[in-house]
């Protein structure tokens, strides 16, 4: 395969009015990783995240997904390359949950009935279909929205080039046992030659499910790289401005940060 | 994709298949009762027709006349203008995202009876050539439904963003503008012209004749075509504008397309039959809570229920106090207001 792949920024900027959000982010979001953005609040992941989607226009540099300048491609063509998941967000009309779920599908009719399958079966939410969407809690709202930004990546089989799931903070309404859910399957989509990208505010379960971490504060990159480089206690203790310590817990094999 | 992350059971998705089908099944429901009320509205009146009579040829003369040239023309208008304005119901609220949304809100319906109502008032005036004057009504009504909905669109994207806040504070701001001017006309017309006036602002199927009616029909079943291909990218607004434009949906060009093809079919619909209360509101409303909020199905059944219920008001506007008739707004107004609070109580406040 000649063509480069890749979700990348290079030189990203991004200013509301006189107020800079984003400068100079430069990274590279692989296909077959998970990228986990973290930092304060106010630090510009969430305003990266709708960069890297599309959604906003960078007022300075450019985001490529496999080679092409996202200003290159429409709507629909960027639809079938990436799915987004935003923070939750409300429907005003009585829509079932297999509604809003199929609304995250762009293939053909006769995938559906299997694709919804799939992530019904695999994001286990089987016990709420047939019931209202706004009436489900708000943690089971975010499940079915993950489930369909899912079904949403699933829906492109017409070519090979890989494709991006962007997660903004998938788990922020979920208890410790979804959230973890959520995060396996987010790994798990990794092996469709998918590149994840997550705003995580839980340290530990970035330096757990992550491959590389994008450490953010007023929107420029204070560090990239493998959670083992970027999980130093000075340097998170600085960024955060409050006292964390990194320390390996031998007898799970990780990284943990304490407060 | 099937990646087989579990075994997968088959019976999962049966149940959505069925409620889709039996939603399908509602639609069709609607358009045969819409059928059945359009042949009652055929029939009954202050001269009763039979129908096998007209189709065999032995009704009299005068039964024909007032088939041909009275009732089929004013039947088939309060369908198409139930179906009308039925229809844009639905799509305004999709568009708003608000169950509150009528075509009235956005100014519409006030900015075509205002360039009706001027042609009324200031009509004799222009001296129009004779074969343009039965359309002046009907054009100076779409005109004045599309400089507002236009001059909403230009107003709305001149701030870069636009927001579904910003065009109901700017609707609101027309009505109030079109109340004016309608108030302004109101006062400049002679008693013969007043008397028109408010009738017509009553509403009315009184008057459909078949030179207006045609081209009317073109431009209202238009409006309803456009209207129903958007049907999916409306179901995707729903998720937010955001998320509807990572799904792929241009929502520039839907918010358009909606806001157009409502313009011109309820700009017809005013034109020929006044201003009529509530049928946006009260249609979709009610097709939600027999069929769903899904607009595939949403928007065939608002125009089906809109035409079936538009016809049964106007035979009760008919009938009611024979051989006069009362203007169809007071129908739908009476059963269309008490509905209106009852969903402002419902409704959570968004």
């Amino acid at each position: 395969m000649s063509r480069p792949i890749g979700l990348d920024a290079e030189g990203v900027c991004f200013s509301h009015g006189a107020v800079s959000i984003l400068n100079e982010v430069n990274g590279s979001f692989a296909p077959g990783t998970v990228t986990a953005l973290i930092g304060p609040n106010g630090a510009g992941k969430s305003t990266l995240l709708r960069v890297l989607a599309g959604e906003l226009k960078p007022s300075a540099g450019c985001v490529r997904m496999n080679g092409q300048s996202l200003d290159t491609l429409s709507s629909q063509e960027l639809a079938l390359k990436r799915s987004v998941m935003s923070q939750s967000s409300r429907i005003v009309f009585d829509f079932l949950v297999e509604e809003v779920l199929r609304m995250g599908w762009l293939g053909s009719r006769q995938g559906l009935k299997q694709g919804l399958e799939n992530v019904i079966v695999a994001c286990e939410i089987e016990p709420l279909l047939g019931r209202t969407f706004n009436t489900l809690s708000g943690g089971e709202q975010q499940r079915i929205q993950f489930a369909r930004a899912l079904l949403q990546i699933r829906s492109d089989n017409a070519t090979h080039d890989p494709n991006y799931l962007l997660l903004d903070e998938p788990t922020s309404n979920l208890d410790v046992a979804h959230e973890l859910a959520v995060l396996r399957l987010a790994r798990e989509v990794i092996s469709d030659q998918v590149g994840v990208v997550v705003v995580l505010h839980d340290l530990n379960l970035a330096s757990r499910f992550a491959d590389q971490l994008m450490l953010l504060k007023n929107g420029q990159v204070q560090a990239l790289g493998a959670p083992e480089e970027v999980l130093d206690s000075e340097l998170l203790s600085q960024v955060y401005a409050t006292p964390l310590r990194v320390e390996r817990h031998n007898e799970l094999n990780r990284l943990m940060i304490y407060s | 994709m099937a990646t087989g992350v579990l075994g997968s059971d088959p019976d999962l998705t049966l149940d959505v298949e069925k409620t889709l089908r039996s939603r399908r099944t509602k639609v069709g429901i609607l358009a045969i009762g819409a059928g059945v009320l359009f042949c009652f509205g055929l029939v009954v009146g202050a001269v009763p027709l039979s129908l096998p009579a007209i189709v065999t040829g032995t009704a009299s003369e005068f039964e024909l006349v007032v088939f041909e040239s009275i009732r089929a023309p004013r039947v088939i208008l309060a369908g198409f203008v139930g179906a009308a304005l039925g229809i844009a119901g639905a799509a305004l609220q999709g568009l708003f995202r608000n169950p509150l949304a009528d075509p009235g809100l956005i100014g519409v319906s006030a900015g075509a009876a205002l360039g009706a109502i001027s042609m009324i008032v200031l009509g004799e005036q222009l001296n129009l050539p004779e074969w343009i004057e039965p359309y002046a009504i009907p054009l100076a009504a779409i005109t004045g439904a599309l400089l507002v909905t236009g001059f909403l669109y230009g107003f709305a994207s001149a701030f870069g963003h636009f927001s579904i806040v910003t065009l109901l504070l700017v609707g609101i701001a027309i009505n109030a503008l079109s109340t004016v001017g309608i108030g302004a006309f109101e006062y400049l017309s002679d008693d013969r012209q007043l008397r028109s006036l408010v009738f017509w602002m009553m509403g009315s199927f009184g008057r459909a004749q078949w030179t207006t009616l045609i081209p009317a029909m073109m431009v209202m079943g238009l409006s309803i075509g456009f209207l129903v291909s958007q049907a999916r990218s409306l179901d995707l607004l729903q998720l937010g504008e955001a998320d509807a434009e990572f799904l792929g949906v241009n929502t520039a060009r839907l918010k358009r397309i909606v806001v157009i093809g409502t313009a011109f079919g309820v700009g017809s619909a005013v034109a020929l039959s006044g201003i009529i209360g509530f049928v946006g509101l009260v249609v979709p409303h009610l097709v939600r809570l027999m069929i769903g909020p899904g607009h595939v199905h949403l928007l065939p059944g608002a125009a089906f229920l809109g035409a079936g219920l538009m016809i049964a008001a106007d035979m009760v506007a008919r009938i009611i106090i024979v051989p006069a008739e009362i203007p169809v707004s007071l129908v739908t107004s009476a059963f269309g207001a008490p509905f209106f609070l009852w969903l402002i109580a419902r409704v959570r406040p968004v």
